[in-house]
């Protein structure tokens, strides 16, 4: 089960992750954050402090993610992982492409507001 | 001591539920760690969802058994499916470029050979077997 809860603080989208993204439910996941970016928000956060598994089916949704927000210059940002999902995105180096911040503030302080 | 589950799935991707409902339950009777559980239901969610995407046997079985012993975890897969070695048919995994050129082809094979201490493939008959070890840390 995987459950997203959006909220906006001005031209940013945050996304409260919850439950576990595998292969039989990205499809909802991506459907949901895809339905809930605005081409006006400048940057998404999406929010793991209750996202308690993620596979690469869930990598490949949060690629596609970033990819479609970079060609119009807004970015994806992480914040509050665990140690667990942190290992998953260690090995599969997206600590290089995404910026990952220990909580939501410190996501929002990093942005120019 | 040792413990077994023996699981056969469906190769959908809907059977991903119960691949991790059933190792849930055998992880908390066999007393895993908590890293021990979610690097076994990715590892083997990797390997199943293979199968299904490029298996082309489509809602036929998948046998997935496991052993654990005091000092090892020993994973079998069977599947049916066409001969695919993932080791050998799988791109390597693009962990470096930026994210525009990013392809995500592989991950689930660079997970499973970060995550398990053994994998190894061989074609048995009409099947593909799949073999992981992963040594207990406690």
């Amino acid at each position: 089960m995987v459950n997203v809860t959006t909220e906006r603080i001005d031209d940013i989208l945050s996304a409260d992750v919850e439950g576990r993204i595998d292969g039989s439910n990205v499809v909802q996941f991506e459907e949901a954050v895809r339905t809930a970016i605005e081409d006006s928000d400048r940057a998404v956060i999406m929010n793991f402090e209750k996202l308690v598994y993620i596979s690469s089916a869930g990598l490949r949704a949060i690629l596609l993610t970033a990819k479609s927000l970079q060609n119009r210059d807004a970015k994806l940002l992480l914040c509050s992982l665990s140690d667990r999902i942190r290992e998953v995105f260690e090995i599969s180096g997206f600590d290089k492409i995404l910026p990952i911040h220990p909580s939501k503030d410190e996501a929002l302080a990093s942005l120019d507001r | 001591m040792s413990a077994e589950l023996s699981l056969q799935l469906s190769a959908t991707l809907d059977d991903i539920v119960k691949l991790h409902d059933g190792l849930e339950a055998f992880a908390k009777q066999d007393g895993w760690t908590s890293k021990l559980e979610f690097e076994v239901k990715l590892v083997v969610e990797e390997l199943f969802t293979n199968v299904v995407n490029y298996g082309e046997c489509p809602g036929e079985t998948v046998q997935i058994d496991f052993k654990s012993e005091p000092d090892r975890l020993t994973i079998e897969l069977a599947d049916g499916g066409k001969p695919f070695d993932p080791l050998v048919e799988t791109p390597e995994a693009d962990t470096s470029s930026a994210i525009e050129d990013r392809s995500i082809g592989g991950l689930g094979v660079h997970l499973v050979l970060t995550m398990m201490d053994e994998v190894s493939y061989r074609r048995d008959g009409p099947l593909n077997r799949l073999t992981l070890v992963k040594r207990r840390e406690e």
